[in-house]
């Protein structure tokens, strides 16, 4: 089997892309089955991507090639950047990598969207199998409350027995348009479940400055869409886990009164959701509109628990905005149910949020005797979180899974995972996949 | 320090003259402090060529370089002095080393007298450098003692422009240093330059640490060598937000100072003149700067001000 | 790439980031070995860089007596990210007032590794 990775960074996607080509794709011995590839979002024009992809995909002689932009990737044997690429060759007779399929539009149908994914699954014959695709994550541009602001304020008020219809309302017109949060995806897990598939790994692509974000599937370059393929193997296994820093507890609130149908909390406490979460937090008013007034989109990084039948606590984060009464929340609308409302918040610091992420790898890593590659979706807050820190965190992971074992970690904007017929979506997370040998140590992997 | 005139002179520096508000003062000591290297000795040419150009008499001291280098240096920059005047070389007067406590004490002082006796027009006056002259006196009180003679004999004559090397110890300077101190606190105007080693409009920067008696611009501004002109200071920041024509306008100023002294007048008349001008002054934040300086011009009109006195 | 074309190429890439106006290698007691900034002038940044140059001799020996590998400043408009290189230069990161220092570090540690490689 063949692995090659490398992340490079350069102030010209040109400069990178060559990069990638002679390291990664020039240490791959042949074509390689497939390309994993991370911009960061900083070279902002679609053109740029899509030339950097057309080369990538003309120079690798292969179009099997998924991607999308973060704010920072990395890999195993370099330091993380924010500015630049990571990527990662695969060839090999043991690990089948099926050819990778698009869906865009996927905020108005992911359940049409991951039936694509699905397919792939139903049409393999392999002993284990996994599934990974890439989303379109959190989007907010500069106006994307303009409209919302109106059903907020009128309606929201006015008409209160409508409140899950005007939800919808919101949810599908920012969906239209490519807004909003990633609850989405949780509908893709639910459809995964439902067709048997055991385990998957999806990740959002996201820009910090929520100006643009892509998904690269072969030569395309999509703002909207699902990307994803399925690897499978008679020979090596896929260990999956997800964490997060669970060290520090605060305090609890009760969610309410909440919009089911569009994740938008209304009341806290039995009071305005906005008012009462900034003062769980201790955030006066005319500071926090001072500090997001501008902004569209300001998550607090403040990470929120709620418990949920399926995977325990569920951490959400919440998008306060001046402008809105109420909190989104990004919690999926099918877990919001009546019955569990009281929600908790966990204080992150840099060590825990390592900590955690040498327990994902760690764990995962345990179970498989010869690891031979990882797969991590790291919480783009979590990157915040830990700022020039995530270099040792890097290292932690490459400790935890083998010093000669190649991985590749992309921060995002949303994490998914089915785990052992479990949905598993949250925010301010770490998912990872180790995939490896159980009592047969054969690997050739090129660093 | 000097007897200020409030009449205005050109410095020949593109870009200072709008910094200082309108040009140096005649009969002022100015000086360009700076380091090796960051264009004191242009600035000073370039100062001298102005002169020329408006047909000032000038003075120019050396106390390191030879004429002919100073003139080569001048000419590589587009300054070009040789196109003014034949004689060059002749414009620049080299003191030697040993020569420069005799020449201080006693020459200077004499032939700035015989001048002015001579009466001869407005004289341009350049000490480059004025660093081996503080070497010469190396207290303090004695620098002080010599500087402030011979600024009193020199501004009486004309303007003054000294250079004054900034000490430069592992790549930072000391403005404060015992070096510049007292032509520091000796002048009427100070122009601090700097080469901060970064190129392009970073390189070279300049700011107006003092100007007495008259406002400035604080800040800092980039100071480029141009071939032509010699050395351009980038005032573009600063040209939009400038103004207030009006209060900037040293006419106003003047009209200002009057209607104070109106103000305190015992004649009754005169204090109601006064406290009209000055509701009328007043007003002018909330006119356009057009009407503003209509109105100084109308002000400080000579019949129309006989005419408010009648 | 030479080891100076090499520094200049890293100080290049920190000053294309968008909230990045100007990257400085400075040595400890002030000197400028390279620097890049955006192209347009900022007169403010001016004054900040000015700063930097004035106060980078203190702010080294600060970092040097703490052990400290990055100090940050806010001042006029914009944040100044120090990051120790090696034990006599200094990497200067000046954004502007918004810009997310977590990610900028990131970056700057990056850079400082890096540069610390072609000495």
């Amino acid at each position: 089997m063949q692995i090659a990775t490398r992340t490079t960074s350069h102030r010209s996607i040109n400069i990178t892309t060559k990069h990638i080509i002679k390291d990664v794709i020039g240490n791959i011995n042949g074509t390689p089955d497939f390309l994993l590839i991370a911009y960061t979002p900083n070279y902002r024009e679609k053109r740029q991507y899509e030339q950097a992809i057309s080369k990538i995909c003309e120079e690798s002689g292969t179009q099997n090639v998924i991607g999308g932009t973060f704010p920072a990737v990395a890999t195993s044997n370099d330091m993380p950047t924010t500015q630049g690429c990571s990527a990662m060759a695969f060839k090999s007779s043991e690990l089948n990598i099926h050819s990778s399929v698009s869906y865009s539009n996927i905020r108005i149908n992911p359940e049409k969207g991951i039936d694509k994914l699905i397919q792939l699954f139903k049409d393999d014959q392999n002993k284990f199998k996994t599934g990974f695709f890439l989303t379109p994550g959190p989007f907010f541009p500069p106006d994307a409350f303009k409209n919302m602001k109106i059903l907020d304020s009128i309606f929201a008020h006015k008409f209160r027995g409508m409140f899950n219809m005007i939800g919808k309302l919101i949810n599908r017109n920012m969906g239209k348009n490519g807004y909003g949060v990633t609850s989405f995806a949780y509908k893709m897990l639910m459809k995964l479940l439902e067709n048997n598939v055991e385990s998957a790994l999806g990740g959002a692509t996201i820009d910090l400055d929520m100006l643009s974000c892509y998904q690269f599937q072969g030569e395309n370059v999509f703002q909207n869409a699902m990307v994803g393929t399925v690897l499978s193997s008679d020979t090596l296994n896929f260990e999956h886990n997800w964490t997060f820093d669970k060290s520090q507890k605060t305090k609890s609130f009760e969610l309410s009164r909440g919009l089911k149908s569009s994740s938008y909390v209304h009341e806290i406490n039995e009071r305005p959701a906005h008012e009462e979460f900034l003062e769980l937090l201790g955030m006066s008013k005319e500071l926090y509109e001072e500090a997001f007034k501008n902004m569209a989109y300001a998550s607090l990084l403040y990470l929120s628990t709620l418990k949920s039948k399926n995977q325990g606590n569920l951490p959400f984060v919440s998008v306060c905005h001046p402008t809105l009464k109420g909190v989104i929340s990004t919690i999926p609308e099918e877990i919001l149910d009546e019955s569990e409302k009281i929600a908790e918040f966990f204080t992150q610091s840099g060590l825990g949020v390592q900590k955690s992420a040498f327990e994902c790898a760690n764990t995962a890593a345990q179970k498989i005797d010869h690891p031979v590659f990882g797969l991590f979706i790291n919480c783009s807050n979590r990157l915040l979180i830990a700022g020039d820190k995530i270099e040792e965190e890097n290292k932690m992971v490459k400790e935890a899974i083998g010093t000669d074992v190649p991985f590749m970690t992309l921060y995002s904007g949303g994490e998914f995972s089915i785990i052992k017929n479990k949905p598993i979506y949250s925010s301010v997370s770490v998912h990872g996949l180790v995939a490896g040998y159980n009592n047969s140590p054969q690997k050739n992997v090129v660093l | 320090m000097s007897m200020i005139n409030h009449e205005r002179i050109s410095s020949g520096i593109e870009g200072l003259d709008v910094l200082m508000n309108g040009g140096i003062f005649k009969n002022s000591i100015n000086s360009i402090v700076g380091s090796s290297g960051t264009g004191k000795t242009t600035f000073a040419l370039a100062y001298l060529y102005q002169g020329l150009l408006e047909g000032d008499h000038t003075l120019y001291l050396s106390f390191e370089e030879t004429p002919s280098k100073l003139i080569g240096e001048a000419e590589s920059l587009g300054i070009n002095i040789s196109e003014i005047t034949k004689d060059a070389e002749d414009l620049i007067h080299l003191v030697e080393s040993e020569k420069i406590v005799e020449f201080m004490t006693n020459i200077l002082p004499a032939l700035a007298q015989k001048l002015k006796h001579r009466n001869v027009k407005h004289t341009r006056i350049i000490l480059d450098p004025l660093t081996p002259i503080l070497w010469e006196f190396p207290s303090e009180k004695e620098q002080r003692k010599v500087l402030t003679k011979i600024y009193h004999h020199l501004s009486s004559l004309g303007t003054v422009l000294q250079t004054v090397e900034e000490p430069n110890a592992f790549g930072q300077t000391d403005i404060g240093a015992k070096e510049t101190r007292v032509p520091i606190y000796l002048s009427d105007s100070v122009i601090h330059i700097q080469n901060l080693g970064l190129g392009g409009k970073y390189n070279r920067t300049c700011k107006i640490i003092k100007s007495r008696k008259t406002p400035h611009h604080e800040g800092i501004y980039p100071l480029n060598f141009v071939n032509g002109p010699g050395l351009v200071i980038d005032t573009s920041s600063i040209q939009n937000v400038t103004s207030n024509p009006v209060v900037d306008d040293i006419r106003y100023q003047e009209l200002m100072k009057r209607v104070k002294e109106l103000s305190k007048d015992k004649d009754p008349k005169k204090r109601v003149i006064a406290q009209i001008a000055k509701n009328l002054l007043g007003e002018r934040e909330n006119r356009d700067s057009s009407q503003n300086m209509e109105f100084v011009e109308v002000l400080t009109d000579k019949q129309i001000l006989q005419g408010v006195r009648k | 790439m030479s080891f100076n074309q090499g520094i200049s190429s890293e100080l290049m890439d920190l000053s294309h980031l968008d909230e990045v106006e100007a990257a400085i290698l400075f040595r400890i007691d002030g000197d400028v070995v390279d620097s890049s900034f955006k192209e347009e002038y900022s007169h403010n940044l001016l004054r900040t860089i000015q700063w930097c140059k004035a106060n980078v001799d203190k702010v080294s020996l600060e970092m040097k007596f703490n052990n400290l590998n990055k100090v940050t400043y806010e001042l006029n408009e914009f944040c100044v990210i120090f990051y120790v290189v090696n034990s006599i230069l200094i990497l200067t990161t000046i954004a502007s007032k918004n810009a997310n220092l977590s990610l900028l570090s990131i970056e700057s540690k990056r850079k400082a590794l890096l540069i610390s490689n072609y000495l």
